[in-house]
């Protein structure tokens, strides 16, 4: 019989020697089967748990430790713009802070697993997620360019529902690049997590810091694979900091001018 | 809540059509082909439909033409998202009672403004 460590056995075996079941036995079942159950509730609470903090689709029937992987996927950020702003308007209430970014990351995550990305983690204020990172996704450019736009859209939804009671706006952009990355195990022994790494990456990260409110700037890897669908404005060739290469950048504005928020901060382009 | 119909055959545009429109508190339906779009359209009796013109089964010029023939639909907004761009074109879809002419590739600030507009006058 298997058991859980803690857990007495349930029922009366010719190895534990008991008595067959009379009231008081029937009373112990009772009490045990209770423990079980709680036993059994307590494993799916630490499971639902397990499942929260990997990215999206990792959790079932997936090798561990995962062995690294190289793919070409698109890598997307998303960052708040004037979040420190924000952090020092509500410093003296952190969990109200915190509290407006959940409502913001619940439409954000819907937005980008609705099309078929990964939330890889958490940065800050902003979420890194990937198409095709963890399995061959042909049109990751395509669902990329999909979910920055369905983020700044459910964004603007969260914005029209609650922005006059909070008498402030929240202000979103998105960077997005396409290329080979590796996902494997970073860390060590003692403290590791599943991380993506790549060129991509990176650029992406660099590309959302200079997006302003409303606006996704993409890398020309992936919008060479979108120009027949939607029309950007090329910005031409920039540099990225702490990179050689020069890369092409397009803006797409995805909102209505004047819709952002004039309190919002355009970070200045890393030099 | 408000419908908006998306008819297009290419399933990854019919996404970004649909991503276009997150910022709109609507249901978003979606036809891969004009026949399907038509039922649809009877189905739901849509707010507003973006439709592209050349797709398997009805056009999106006839299922236009057919929605503003049919009094009961007249109503529905009609958005042509379409690659073909020669002004006989948009004088084609203006023809048949088309609300408003995009071309692809879109702007989608351009499209998202379009349905906004849109359903102001519905």
């Amino acid at each position: 019989m298997t058991t859980i460590p803690g857990t007495p056995p349930l029922l009366p075996t010719a190895k534990n020697g008991r008595a067959a079941p009379g009231k008081s036995a029937n009373d112990t079942m009772s009490r045990q089967l209770a423990a079980y159950a709680q036993e059994l509730e307590a494993l799916r609470s630490l499971h639902r748990s397990y499942e929260r903090l990997l990215p999206h689709g990792l959790s079932e029937g997936a090798a561990w430790p995962p062995a690294p992987a190289t793919r070409v996927c698109t890598a997307l950020f998303t960052d708040l713009r004037g979040f420190s702003g924000l952090a020092e308007r509500f410093a003296d209430e952190p969990a109200r802070l915190l509290e407006l970014l959940n409502e913001h990351f619940v439409a954000v995550v819907r937005a980008i697993s609705r099309c078929g990305g990964i939330i890889e983690k958490f940065v800050g204020d902003g979420v890194l997620a990937t198409f095709g990172a963890h399995a061959d996704m042909p049109d990751h450019c395509d669902r990329a360019l999909a979910a920055a736009l369905a983020t700044v859209g459910a964004n603007e939804m969260v914005n029209r529902r609650r922005s006059e009671a909070w008498g402030l706006r929240l202000d979103v952009g998105v960077g997005a690049a396409a290329g080979k990355v590796v996902v494997g195990l970073i860390g060590s022994d003692h403290r590791s997590e599943i991380g993506v790494l790549g060129d991509a990456v990176n650029i992406a990260a660099r590309l959302v810091a200079r997006a302003g409110a409303g606006e996704a700037l993409l890398a020309a890897s992936v919008y060479e694979h979108v120009a027949g669908s939607v029309r950007a404005e090329l910005l031409g060739l920039a540099p990225i900091r702490g990179r050689s290469g020069e890369v092409e950048v397009y803006r797409l504005q995805l909102l209505p001018t004047g819709t952002e928020s004039s309190a919002a901060v355009r970070p200045s382009p890393p030099g | 809540m408000t419908t908006i119909l998306i008819a297009d055959d290419e399933a990854n545009l019919r996404l970004l059509v649909s991503a276009s429109l997150a910022a709109e508190d609507c249901d978003v339906i979606e036809a891969a082909d004009g026949d399907q779009a038509w039922d649809l359209i009877l189905q739901h009796r849509p707010e507003v439909a973006i439709l592209d013109v050349q797709m398997p089964g009805r056009t999106g010029l006839e299922v236009t033409q057919a929605i503003k023939a049919d009094p009961a639909l007249a109503h529905i907004q009609v958005i042509i998202l379409t690659s073909k761009a020669r002004p006989s074109d948009i004088d084609a879809g203006t023809a048949v009672g088309a609300d408003v002419y995009l071309t692809k590739p879109f702007l989608p600030v351009e499209l998202l403004t379009a349905v906004e507009r849109a359903l102001e006058g519905t």
